[in-house]
């Protein structure tokens, strides 16, 4: 793929109509905004900034390179999905990255990806977990993606999951999130300047989202699955 | 058991409609009424707000309640059941993989409004829920839901004289947007027209002949 084509492609999969269950998604934002812990544009703003620099950069971007250079090499991609899993606290956000990542493979295997449908039966037989940003890696390498695109494509899609649920919560109006995305774009690029952590040293310190992912499951009102 | 042969593979059937327009109501209803005819039933709930309506299933003793899973979609119940309907296939798979003797599943779809339609990677079928409280207006409204559905049913017959619901008008209205397709008048409390409506799943989608 090269030229205009790639980037229609890098377009395809950025954009919220190509399916992939996020809807279905907050990541800890519901519990958060219940709570009234982020309420607002400038909270949104320390919020998503937050996220991007203690997960995203020394996280996701890792582990979506490490699985878009495996590629479809399914034993290397368990072993990262592996680091994924005994590194996510949470056990309501690593259920919720399984689940999602499921649906991220389910997709891409019926549209007809064959590295998708074969590493969503090692899934299925529990040989791997299939954690999201793992997928992604593996089914962008596939698509044909660069890495580079792959990686953008990652801190986008990590910063219009939270926006797009701030959104449907209230919590921010469309032209807010439109003003934090392009905030958010300047963050992980400069985040992204500074060179990746390996996939050995990966971490991820966010106690308030992960505690609130935890205490989702007892709020009365929920629109999201975490 | 029915002498029609049945037909291989699980049949997917999705109940859409508007917000209280008795859905819910309608699968505690068709629960049992599959059962009776031997059928294997198990269900899919979306809600708006809650996981109320799986909880309600589960909680009905009419059915195991493993075979009800519950999908939250995060206010937006018609993205789940058409644009995006990948958690919603992935909890059908779930149940199918789960329970391979299963030859019903329902898919509840959170309350919407007449425009909402089922996407047929999820369901092989689908009815639209209207009640008769909504305004008999409704079906001359059209929209894709009360068009295109492959049963709309009218729930709540015994509510159209409190509201001055002209059921006739409904059925004639309905029919005609829907050039003749079926419709089917229930009561969700005394189980009126559920027979009908089950005799018409068997004849479209359960068994072949
Ligand atoms: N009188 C009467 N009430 C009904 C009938 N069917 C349902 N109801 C009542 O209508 C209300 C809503 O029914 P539900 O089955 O929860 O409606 P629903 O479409 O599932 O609602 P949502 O999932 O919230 O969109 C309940 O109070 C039911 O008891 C009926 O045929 N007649
Ligand atoms: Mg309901």
């Amino acid at each position: 793929m090269s030229g205009i084509s790639s980037q229609l492609a890098l377009l395809q999969y950025g954009d919220s109509f190509f399916p992939s269950g996020s809807v279905s998604f907050s990541w800890g934002l519901e519990g958060l905004v219940d709570r009234g812990a982020v309420s607002g544009r400038e909270s949104f703003e320390a919020f998503i900034k937050g996220q991007l620099r203690a997960r995203w950069a020394c996280y996701e971007r890792t582990v979506v390179a490490s699985a878009h250079s495996a590629r479809d090499d399914l034993p290397a991609l368990a072993r990262i999905d592996d680091m994924v899993e005994i590194t996510t606290a949470a056990a309501e956000l690593r259920d919720a990255s399984c689940r999602m990542g499921s649906a991220m493979l389910l997709v891409f295997s019926r549209l007809g990806q064959e590295p998708a449908a074969k590493y969503r039966s090692l899934v299925s037989s529990g040989a791997a977990h299939g954690h999201v940003s793992v997928v992604q890696g593996m089914l962008w390498a596939s698509a044909g993606l660069p890495e580079r695109d792959a990686i953008a494509l990652s801190a986008h899609m990590f910063c219009t999951g939270f926006l797009s649920a701030g959104v449907r919560l209230g919590c921010i109006t469309h032209l807010d999130a439109q003003k934090l995305l392009a905030a958010a774009r300047e963050e992980a690029a400069l985040l992204a300047a500074s060179p990746a952590l390996p996939l050995g040293a990966i971490t991820t310190h966010m106690p308030e989202a992960e505690i609130a992912a935890m205490q989702h499951a007892g709020l009365e009102m929920r629109l999201f699955t975490n | 058991m029915n002498e029609k042969t049945r037909l291989p593979g699980v049949a997917r059937i999705g109940i859409g409609g508007p917000v209280g327009s008795g859905k819910t109501a309608l699968v505690e209803r068709l629960i049992p009424a599959l059962k009776a005819r031997n059928i294997e039933v198990a269900v899919v709930a979306n809600d708006l707000v809650t996981r109320e309506d799986a909880e309600r299933i589960r909680r009905s003793g009419l059915i195991d309640p493993a075979r009800v899973l519950a999908v939250e979609t995060g206010a937006c119940p018609h993205t789940a059941i058409r644009e995006d309907p990948t958690m919603n296939i992935l909890a059908v798979e779930k149940l199918i993989e789960t329970f391979p003797e299963v030859e019903v599943i329902l898919v509840e779809s959170g309350g919407d409004n007449l425009a909402s339609t089922f996407s047929l990677e999820l369901v092989d079928y689908w009815l639209f829920v209207i009640d008769t409280s909504d305004g008999d207006d409704i079906p001359r409204k059209k929209g894709p839901g009360i068009v295109r559905s492959d049963i709309l049913v009218i729930n709540k017959v015994d509510l159209a004289p409190y509201v001055g619901a002209n059921v006739e008008n409904m059925v004639r209205d309905a029919s005609q947007v829907r050039s003749g397709r079926t419709v089917i008048l229930t009561n969700c409390k005394t189980g009126e027209g559920i027979e009908t409506l089950v005799d018409q799943l068997a004849h479209d989608v359960l068994f072949t002949a």
